[in-house]
């Protein structure tokens, strides 16, 4: 009996499963365009960087806006708390007096059809800092035996002296090397009265560098996060910095001696490693990729590699399975230029010495991996060519040229055609100090593609911003001074957020 | 039914007031006695920060009883000298019944415990091997012995170099392999004899890892016919590759 009203309740389950098979599926499989649903396109926001209380205000660029139809929101996450949401306006553009605390937040602009409940949204950086020293450029300047920094900003307000007159901080010993600027990951251990330690992670903060010197500031507040004693693990005995550079995921290399020391990024308590193993003698010029570091060895004549820290390892020309593409004719690198940075292609100019025939030559080649791709070609230059003498000189990302120093000339030096073009010639008196292809975006949005020059004189120094012009190199050489002030300035970063 | 309640109430009440009266403290109320209150210890000489021929190791003797109001003397003797790798007195410690060792067994008045200081002495022997020495407590006019299962403590010790037990969390300082020539560079070089303890800070091994392979580097560039290696020709190294 059992059995058989077991067997009538399997039939019907099988039943009313042949049954659901055969239904005639009337589901809506017509599918409709993102667009089409919500048409409405909001613009990127770029990156914002404020100091805290002062008024921000964003006007985003939509299209096929509705107010009739939209609701807007405007809110942020707290990147250390990411459950914690902030809501800072239902309005269409963003007007108000920012009230956050000094962080790290992203900033959420979202659109919403609440008919439909959908929304699109974008997303952007937003920082906030106890300072309003943040975005734009930062001049390293010599006076009396020591470096100073310079601000301005990107809406012309200039501060001189910020280690002396607005950090109160002791003036770095030494001539400027270079300053660099990290948006995040750097690590700070913070000493207590009683003892104990407090980690500080994910903070960004600005590296300033002398030949003699050194200290790393905090970028929201500008306070003192190191100095020199306390930038390695071990100070090295003998200090003389040279050159410093940070690739994409915030590892950045410090040359001291010819000797490369990197501080891996968002790892450990902020310090410099030992040098990297080795008795190479690191030109002061390292091309960065986005995770692997170029150096050139004088020693060895070898560009080498190496990548969040690990060992070198010597580039190869990957069909002659030869390492020896410049130690051949024991070449010197005057300079190491950089021409595309970033990606996972890196191109660039070496100036060098003949080691055997004593002349000058550009090498021009590629980087991938520890491979040159392409192996590098050597044109010589001519012995009239100003280049041979200058020992300023930069190269921009796309056009084959070398721009450099002729006492107060700007001079570009065109590498197929071997010719020199004069671009200014500044006052006499103004010695070109600095020159290097910068772009960004200034405050109204526009961005910027600059060859940024420095000169010194006798009354201060001169900062000079001449747009690039065409792809050939040339630049609109007739804009006059963006800045000037005292002393012998000779390194200038642009920081945007 | 109210009597088998009441009968509860008065069993409960009973156990309650039980639990609340004063018990006067457990004494000890036997003739004073001692033992060991400390782990047994392995020293060796090769992780000597001095390059002294002596070396003191501390044990700690605890006594039972009321502490006294005046210095007590206690006895220690070796119970292993006749074991094969028995630690040879007046060769390889202070002898026990040597007058400088006589001073240090004292329970100081006032006190019931003391940390006794036991001299190790560095023979040329302990460069081959690792001796034992085994104290036992041994009752006097003082005290008797106490806690059985601790009345005795065993030393070994040698100048031998001995693998940390935790040397592969030192594995991103320098890496896997290990050897009493490769302990000593490491000791010399980076100034580290006690490898207990792990920095916290995972960038400050790999410091370590590269300040020791500079140094390795320059040794082997010092002596290109003779790199660093072990006593059975193995090359010293360092290397510690990212393991996923």
């Amino acid at each position: 009996m059992m059995k058989k009203l077991f067997n009538i309740l399997i039939m019907c389950y099988t039943l009313l499963f042949l049954v659901c098979g055969c239904y005639d599926d009337k589901g809506n499989y017509n599918y409709i365009s993102e667009n089409a649903l919500m048409s409405v396109e909001i613009s990127a926001i770029d990156s914002i960087s404020i100091k805290a209380q002062a008024e921000l205000k964003i006007a985003p660029k939509l299209t096929n806006d509705d107010a009739s139809r939209y609701t807007y929101l405007w809110y942020t996450v707290d990147k250390n708390y990411p459950n914690t949401r902030d809501t800072l306006s239902t309005q269409h553009d963003l007007s108000i007096n920012c009230n956050l605390g000094v962080g790290s937040y992203t900033l959420y602009y979202q659109v919403k059809d609440s008919l439909r409940n959908i929304y699109k949204s974008v997303t952007a950086p937003l920082t906030v800092t106890a300072t309003d020293i943040n975005t734009g450029w930062y001049v390293l300047k010599a006076k009396d035996g020591f470096t100073d920094v310079d601000y301005l900003s990107l809406s012309g307000d200039i501060k001189e002296n910020l280690l002396a007159d607005v950090i109160n901080t002791e003036k770095l010993q030494g001539t400027p090397v270079s300053m660099i600027y990290i948006p995040f990951n750097y690590n700070h251990a913070v000493t207590n009265p009683d003892g104990t330690t407090t980690m500080l992670y994910n903070k960004s903060a600005y590296h300033i560098v002398t030949n003699k010197d050194m200290v790393t500031l905090n970028a929201n507040d500008l306070t003192v996060f190191k100095k020199l004693k306390d930038e390695f693990y071990e100070t090295p005995s003998s200090v003389n910095l040279q050159g410093l550079q940070q690739e994409s995921f915030n590892t950045q290399y410090l040359i001291n001696n010819g000797h490369i020391h990197y501080q891996y990024g968002g790892q450990g308590i902020g310090k410099f490693n030992y040098q990297m193993v080795g008795d190479q003698e690191f030109c002061p010029d390292l091309i960065c990729g986005e995770t692997e570091v170029y150096g050139y060895d004088q020693k060895s004549q070898k560009v080498y590699y190496t990548e969040f820290g690990s060992n070198f390892e010597f580039c190869i020309d990957s069909k002659k399975k030869s390492s020896t593409c410049f130690s051949d004719s024991a070449f010197t690198m005057l300079k190491l230029l950089p021409r595309v940075d970033g990606g996972y292609s890196t191109t660039c100019y070496g100036v060098v010495k003949h080691g055997l025939n004593n002349k000058y030559y550009i090498a021009d080649f590629g980087l991938y991996w520890h491979y040159y791709s392409p192996v590098p070609t050597f044109s010589q230059i001519p012995g009239t060519s100003g280049l041979i003498a200058s020992d300023v000189m930069a190269a921009p990302r796309g056009a084959s040229v070398i721009y450099y120093a002729a006492d107060n000339k700007l001079m570009m030096y065109k590498v197929a055609s071997r010719v020199d073009e004069v671009l200014k010639t500044f006052d006499i008196g103004e010695k070109v100090s600095f020159i290097k292809n910068m772009r960004g975006t200034n405050l109204d949005g526009t961005t910027f593609n600059d060859l940024v020059v420095i000169t010194n004189s006798s009354t201060g120094y001169k900062v000079y911003r001449f747009p690039l012009v065409g792809s050939a190199g040339e630049i609109n050489a007739t804009s006059s001074a963006v800045m000037t002030g005292t002393g012998a300035a000779s390194f200038i970063m642009f920081r945007q957020n | 039914m109210m009597m088998k309640k009441n009968l509860y109430l008065l069993f409960w009440g009973l156990i309650a007031l039980t639990s609340c009266s004063l018990n006067d403290p457990l004494a000890y109320e036997n003739d004073p006695a001692i033992y060991f209150a400390n782990k047994d210890i392995n020293y060796s000489f090769f992780y000597a920060e001095s390059a002294s021929s002596k070396a003191d190791v501390f044990i700690t003797v605890h006594a039972m009883g009321n502490p006294s109001p005046s210095d007590r003397s206690f006895s220690l003797v070796q119970s292993n000298v006749s074991d094969a790798n028995a630690a040879v007195s007046g060769t390889h410690f202070l002898p026990l019944s040597s007058q400088d060792v006589q001073k240090r067994m004292v329970m100081p008045a006032g006190q019931s415990e003391v940390k006794v200081p036991i001299t190790l002495l560095k023979d040329p022997s302990l460069d081959l091997k690792t001796v034992k020495l085994t104290l036992k407590v041994a009752a006097n006019d003082h005290f008797k012995v106490g806690v059985l299962e601790c009345d005795t403590t065993n030393i070994m010790f040698s100048s031998l170099a001995i693998k940390p037990t935790n040397w592969s969390d030192w594995y991103n300082a320098f890496g896997d392999s290990w050897g009493s020539v490769k302990m000593r560079f490491i000791i010399d070089n980076t100034g580290i004899t006690n490898f207990d303890t792990i920095p916290s800070d995972s960038s400050f091994l790999y410091f370590l890892n590269s300040k020791i392979q500079q140094k390795l580097f320059e040794y082997n560039n010092l002596h290109p016919d003779a790199p660093l290696a072990e006593a059975d020709g193995t090359l010293v190294n360092f290397d510690n590759p990212y393991i996923w």
